[in-house]
């Protein structure tokens, strides 16, 4: 099968592109700073590998908000399956998604940073795990947000 | 251009500024990735700390043994193997052995460009060993002795310690430390060959610490490191000044003392022409240290033992070093938070110790101890 590349098709892949790639870049930053976190505390004593394997994941969701939003897109727009005429105003508005999703994406630096700041207060006490993963949870709703507006987004146009 | 080629142009320059929106936070994540390992290791490691309810079971201990027994289920335990020493001086020496460590452990964790502004807070080992070995020599120790006791975990290394150990008296230690930032000690050789009383070098020596140190971290911009140790030279100043205050010593006879640096020296040295401790205190109102000596006075008075105010300064800097911990979650503030509440377990295990030792009870060891 051929896609029939048209402006609005390009548009929208490059939606997709940003989605997922500033995305990634925010999640594979927060996923580390947790990570590195993680490993100083496994190093004084390895039973805290649970509860840093956990507060590491959270960063990781903003990646799957990411993917998400980039599959939509391209579903919306046939480049995954049959081909749909995509206007370059319908274009301009699924890339405006892409930048939604990819944008809200960037939270997980800050959760990383908070993840590792939560996983050093349980290393230290480890009652306040539970508190640690609340508020690194926090960072989450905007990253829920920019997907939401992207789905609406596209909801909107029909696409899906 | 059409408008097409208008479009392309912007959809362009748009993302561009999207990817530069990106550089600010890759800056702050560059700031703080440096840090994370340590200050997560750093944070389990405040978890071991013998602190609030463990230093509770120290301090309600009923003897010495049962302060071993504790230590043996700590991080201490694989220094009290071999120990040839008994009593709280064993105590002492598995205290001591353990915080040379930390100090070479944390030192590691810092990241290499504030390794060498950090490795300031290490050089009290030098202080430490220096005494030792002056001590040592002066008694006439073999060397073997002295080595024994020697911890090097500053900037002077095993080598050049045990080669002073060697040595056959304080003058050739004191010549020995030449080429060290401790060669200013030789101008107070005089006065301890006149009274070959050890206390003029070990005096000199703390100074010659503390302004060396002081130098280096004012040329830095590490301000948590700075703070901590303003506030440790600021407190050693004020220690000197009560003493010699409550002695009624003048001020002439202890200036050779007092270390040049802090915050509050000159406040401090005004407010020694008062005519007694408590109103030296009143004096001090403005200063960050007014707050927490003053609520000392009353116990002073009482008791007429500086003790209350010693420790009243003790706290303030192991609280001070804890604050820093936690206003820089990120960054060396950790770490020198860390050492400080180190030093004072270090000195709260000691009091223990020895006030066990000695048979004091429960209420009268609390008394020395320094809870947070």
């Amino acid at each position: 099968m051929v896609v029939e590349i048209t402006m609005g098709v390009s548009l929208a892949a490059l939606g997709a592109g940003i989605a997922m790639g500033l995305a990634a870049i925010g999640s594979g930053i927060g996923v580390g700073i947790a990570g590195a976190a993680g490993a100083g505390a496994i190093a004084e004593d390895p039973d805290k590998f649970g509860p840093s394997l956990v507060l590491q994941a959270l960063p990781q969701t903003q990646g799957i908000y990411g993917f998400l939003g980039a599959i939509l897109i391209m579903i919306g727009t046939g480049i995954l399956g049959d081909v749909v005429a995509v206007p370059v105003e319908v274009g301009i508005v699924l890339l405006g998604a892409g930048i939604s999703v990819g944008l809200g994406g960037i939270t997980a630096i800050g959760q990383g940073i908070t993840a590792a700041s939560a996983i050093g207060a349980a290393a230290k006490t480890p009652e306040t795990f539970g508190k640690g993963m609340v508020l690194s949870v926090m960072s989450e709703t905007f990253a829920v947000f920019g997907l939401l507006v992207a789905i609406l987004l596209l909801v909107g146009t029909g696409l899906i | 251009m059409d408008l097409m080629g208008i479009m392309y142009l912007e959809i362009i320059a748009g993302i561009a500024a999207l990817f530069l929106l990106l550089i600010p936070l890759v800056r702050v994540a560059r700031d703080i990735i440096p840090y994370v390992f340590s200050t997560a290791r750093i944070r389990a490691k405040e978890s071991k700390l013998i602190q609030g309810d463990k230093l509770e079971d120290l301090i309600t201990a009923d003897s010495l043994t049962e302060v071993f027994s504790y230590l043996e289920t700590t991080e201490y335990a694989r220094y009290m193997q071999d120990l040839m020493l008994t009593g709280s001086e064993a105590v002492e020496r598995t205290l001591l052995s353990q915080m040379a460590d930390t100090y070479v452990e944390v030192a590691a964790m810092v990241p290499k460009n504030v390794q060498s502004t950090f490795a300031v807070l290490a050089q009290v080992w030098d202080v430490r060993n220096i005494k030792t070995v002056l001590r040592g020599v002066q008694e006439g120790i073999p060397s073997d002795d002295i080595r024994a006791h020697l911890l090097p975990a500053g900037e002077l290394d095993q080598k050049k310690l045990y080669d002073m150990a060697e040595l056959n008296t304080v003058a050739d230690v004191v010549s020995a430390l030449e080429d060290t930032r401790y060669a200013a000690l030789v101008e107070a050789l005089p006065r301890y060959e006149e009274a070959k009383n050890m206390l003029h070098l070990e005096t000199a020596l703390d100074r010659v610490h503390w302004e060396s140190t002081w130098a280096t971290v004012e040329q830095t911009d590490v301000l948590p490191l700075k703070k901590y140790l303003a506030i440790c030279v600021d407190t050693t100043n004020l220690k000197t000044l009560f003493r010699a205050k409550k002695e009624e010593l003048a001020l002439d006879s202890i200036r050779s003392s007092l270390i040049f640096g802090g915050t509050v020296l000159k406040t401090a040295m005004k407010a020694f022409e008062e005519v007694d401790v408590s109103s030296m205190v009143l004096a001090l109102e403005g200063t960050e240290y007014y707050s927490a000596l003053s609520n000392a006075v009353p116990v002073y008075e009482q008791t007429e033992s500086l003790i209350a105010v010693e420790n009243a300064l003790d706290r303030y800097m192991i609280i001070a070093g804890r604050d820093i911990s936690i206003k820089q979650p990120f960054g060396i503030g950790p770490l020198v938070g860390f050492i400080a509440q180190k030093e004072a377990e270090l000195r709260n295990v000691r009091a223990i110790a020895r006030g066990k030792e000695a048979g004091l009870s429960v209420d009268e060891v609390r008394n020395v101890v320094i809870s947070i």
